[in-house]
């Protein structure tokens, strides 16, 4: 048990990852001019009980609003936003705004009941209609983030309004974790008004259902949220008035104002920096094993990878124990076999993991025709997290001769890098090589996920031929069948079935490297209590109490 | 060539050989210069046998041993990475130093032959360079420096070795001209235009030898501002690839963890940076001394 093990309260069983804070170059030079005297070791948790509530998120990189909405505008949205149902700490889903749902002709229907009284944050009503069009614009917004969750799933006709109280989504094929895909793991696709628009304008309104109501928004800096006089939940009573939503470019940095009582809690950071904490003045609160992660894709359409025996070779040479361990301070669950499916219930624990063999790595480069290895550039974005994983990438590679030159962009929090091409497709037969030192679409590069509860989109818009965010391009038959054949499984005895395909055909191909899922590390001085953040990184306040 | 022009080249020379050796002497005795050539030694061995030498590879990941604070294995401690600092201060050495001096270089022998030029010739072909200098020096250094490689390379080492280069120029052609205007007043170049001698020769047979003292200081202050330029850039995440044991990448990579009572990966290149920094400005002070500049 770890130290921080000892003090949870906040224990997720499946589907956690920490989204966390980036850490750009000039951020860290402004950091870096800090009065260091006046800050180390000040770790006075003093901050005044007030009607406030203060919590450090990671950057944006774009607006908050639901049609464009990624990274650190979760946190934002999560709050002023509601769904139809929201995935709880411990991954499972709780119903919002609809109170039950279920799926009948083998999981290719789900029939969702709305709740009655939902209210936006104006007063207006929620209606059904208000819900079929958040869905149907997901498909005719641009930009729309979050089309790559339905993309092969649903299309605009499939959502249905049966009466006031009932809407049923009649899939294109058969989805057995489909509440998922409109729940908030779906982070964009909060409930908005008929007609609104969900783009950077929403900012100014961010009309929804949520329990809070922006009260003011300065982009890329603070949110300040009053309650929601209008939300549907009468339980809704959080011991506080107002809650700031104060965006900190990385976890060291919003530390010092922590221990100095500017903050009340830090909404993610490193084990590194949450076992540096005084336990007697702050709760340092974990997940158990997540299924959040960050991994590395190996080009397998174009460049030195595509042989797959140096892709399993690479793989090979990544002492994943020793860095969960010693890097990651134990916090985190070791992933072996390279596949998302390890970290669910769904995952078939008889296929082997992987394990570090640089002997065995060294023969598949012979045999691949690269005994002495070659020179390969990384991109990627920088975070402190990220920036570990990257070096352990290039030390371990460097076992095969394999050189690894570094491009992190810290630039502007990595939204140069990453959203180049946004989206990134997967075509098959076609080779998307655009510029190889951007992140998706480089030869290497390093891309994280938030935690889901289930894998689903994973493998929709990073592992199928017709993903979106696709930077390992593999564009398999086989993978895309195992892939579909889980989506569609609608029981967990399938499920598991398919997932051992997927997993054993991850282990073959190796497309990703997942050396680790990491587990969300996030605190609050003593005195806070009821503060919960899940796997995706969502803030749940509704329950905090300050003293 | 007539006899009295000749006369004056020999009695010239004789007296630089003299001064030569009596600047020499003089270094020899001077207490800042001789430790600040020590120090620069040291690192100038380390850059060239520091991997050779290290008790770990400077890549090398220990992850039995992260964040250790420093002891008798781990001299400096290892870094949140598990790496050995003391190996990667070590290594670190070579690239801040082939990078500042390669920039130095660059811009002395830029800056020095444009200096030259301008200070022999004169008229428009002077104004217009020394006011286009100017307008470049106006510029805060670090600026230039930082958006030029973002713009052109991130992470070049060679490309900012020439953007440094290119920074550096319009000082040190500025001290040159200055000193030329001075020389070409003297009698030795009226006595080489005498000659008819052709005026590459009377540019770098006569008159820069004359104004070697203000180069050769100006080429270690330039030196001092090179260390620094390379050092703030790397820890800016531009110049030189991340994770590399470089001294300013090092203190980006680790400075966070001050914070978390974790000083030694960023205490040890930082003193490193220092201690080459001011090295290099004690050996300016000397040359400034002996030069009488």
């Amino acid at each position: 048990m770890t130290i921080i093990d000892e003090t949870t309260n906040g224990v997720a069983k499946t589907g956690v990852s920490r989204r966390h804070f980036i850490q750009g170059a000039a951020a860290t030079a402004a950091g870096a001019a800090l009065p260091v005297a006046g800050i180390v070791g000040s770790g006075a948790a003093s901050a005044a009980a007030g009607t406030t509530f203060r919590v450090a998120t990671g950057k944006q990189v774009h607006p908050a609003a639901p049609w464009e909405t990624s990274d650190g505008s979760l946190f934002i949205i999560s709050q002023v936003g509601e769904w139809l149902c929201f995935q709880k700490a411990d991954g499972s889903l709780e119903p919002r705004i609809a109170t039950s749902w279920k799926s009948s002709n083998g999981a290719k229907t789900w029939t969702f009941k709305i709740r009655k009284g939902v209210k936006f944050n104006d007063g207006t009503p929620v209606t059904v209609e208000d819900i079929i069009y958040t869905y149907q614009s997901v498909f005719t917004a641009n930009p729309s983030r979050s089309k790559g969750n339905f993309t092969g799933l649903l299309d605009a006709n499939g959502i249905v309004k049966v009466d006031n109280e009932t809407i049923v989504f009649n899939l294109l094929t058969a989805s057995g974790n489909f509440p998922y895909t409109v729940s908030s793991v779906s982070y964009g696709m909060c409930i908005i008004k008929k007609g609104a628009d969900g783009g950077a304008a929403w900012t100014k309104t961010m009309l929804s259902a949520g329990p809070w109501k922006m009260e003011s928004y300065t982009e890329f800096e603070k949110t300040v949220l009053v309650k929601n006089p209008y939300y549907w939940d009468t339980n809704f009573k959080p011991g506080f008035d107002k809650m700031e939503l104060i965006q900190y470019t990385s976890a060291a940095t919003a530390l010092p104002a922590l221990k100095t009582g500017k903050l009340d809690a830090v909404a993610a950071l490193e084990a590194a920096d949450a076992l540096s904490l005084d336990k007697s003045k702050f709760n340092i609160l974990t997940t158990k094993a997540g299924a959040g992660f960050a991994h590395v894709h190996l080009r397998c359409n174009f460049g030195p990878f595509m042989d797959k025996r140096v892709r399993q070779a690479a793989a090979l040479t990544i002492d994943r124990v020793g860095y969960v361990k010693g890097v990651m301070k134990g916090i985190g669950g070791v992933v072996g076999n390279d596949s998302v499916m390890d970290p669910y219930a769904s995952a078939d624990k008889s296929v082997p993991q992987r394990k570090m063999d640089v002997n065995k790595a060294k023969e598949l480069m012979k045999e691949a025709g690269v005994p002495k290895g070659f020179t390969v550039d990384l991109s990627t974005w920088a975070r402190d997290d990220i920036n570990k994983y990257a070096k352990l990438i290039k030390t371990s590679f460097a076992k095969i001769g394999i050189k690894v030159n570094l491009f992190i962009d810290g630039s502007d929090g990595g939204g140069a890098v990453y959203y180049t091409y946004n989206p990134y497709p997967s075509a098959k037969g076609k080779v998307f090589a655009y510029d190889n030192h951007s992140w998706l679409a480089s030869n290497i590069g390093i891309t994280d996920w938030a935690g889901r509860g289930v894998p689903d989109q994973y493998l929709q818009r990073e592992w199928k031929s017709t993903a979106d965010w696709s930077g390992a391009q593999l564009n398999d038959d086989v993978m895309d069948a195992a892939i579909d054949e889980y989506i569609a499984a609608p029981n967990p005895a399938k499920q598991k079935a398919a997932s051992k395909k997927v997993q054993e055909r991850a282990l073959e191909m190796t497309p990703y490297i997942l050396a680790y899922t990491s587990n969300l590390i996030y605190c609050a001085r003593k005195g806070v209590t009821g503060f919960e953040v899940n796997s995706m990184g969502q803030i749940i306040a509704n329950n905090v109490k300050l003293a | 060539m007539n006899d009295s022009s000749t006369e004056i080249s020999k009695k010239s020379d004789a007296e630089r050989l003299q001064i030569r050796k009596e600047r020499i002497a003089l270094l020899r005795r001077n207490k800042a210069f001789t430790i600040g050539i020590t120090v620069l030694g040291f690192w100038t061995l380390c850059a060239i046998f520091g991997k050779y030498v290290t008790p770990f590879k400077s890549d090398e990941q220990n992850f039995e041993f992260v964040s250790i604070s420093p002891n008798g294995t781990y001299w400096f401690g290892t870094d949140a990475n598990g790496q050995d600092v003391f190996s990667r201060v070590i290594v670190g050495s070579r690239l801040i130093l082939v990078m500042s001096f390669a920039a130095t270089i660059l811009g002395t022998l830029a800056g020095t032959s444009l200096g030259l030029i301008t200070g022999y010739f004169k008229g428009w072909f002077d104004i217009i360079v020394m006011r286009l200098l100017e307008a470049i020096s106006s510029i805060p250094a670090i600026i230039i420096a930082l958006l030029a490689v973002a713009a052109i390379d991130g992470q070049s080492p060679t490309i900012t070795v020439f953007i440094i280069a290119f920074v550096f120029t319009p000082n040190i052609a500025r001290t040159v001209r200055a000193a030329v205007l001075a020389e070409a007043e003297f009698e030795y170049v009226a006595a080489a235009k005498l000659r008819t001698e052709r005026t590459p020769h009377i540019l770098f047979k006569e008159i820069l030898p004359n104004v070697m003292p203000p180069i050769i200081v100006e080429f270690t202050v330039r030196l001092g501002y090179a260390i620094f330029a390379i050092a703030t850039l790397s820890f800016l995440g531009a110049g030189v690839e991340y994770g590399s044991p470089n001294w300013g990448t090092q203190i980006s990579e680790n400075w966070a963890q001050i914070f978390n009572n974790q000083w030694w990966p960023t205490a040890f290149p930082a003193i490193a940076i220092a201690t080459l920094a001011v090295s290099v400005n004690l050996i300016s002070d000397g040359l400034l001394e002996v030069f009488e500049i």
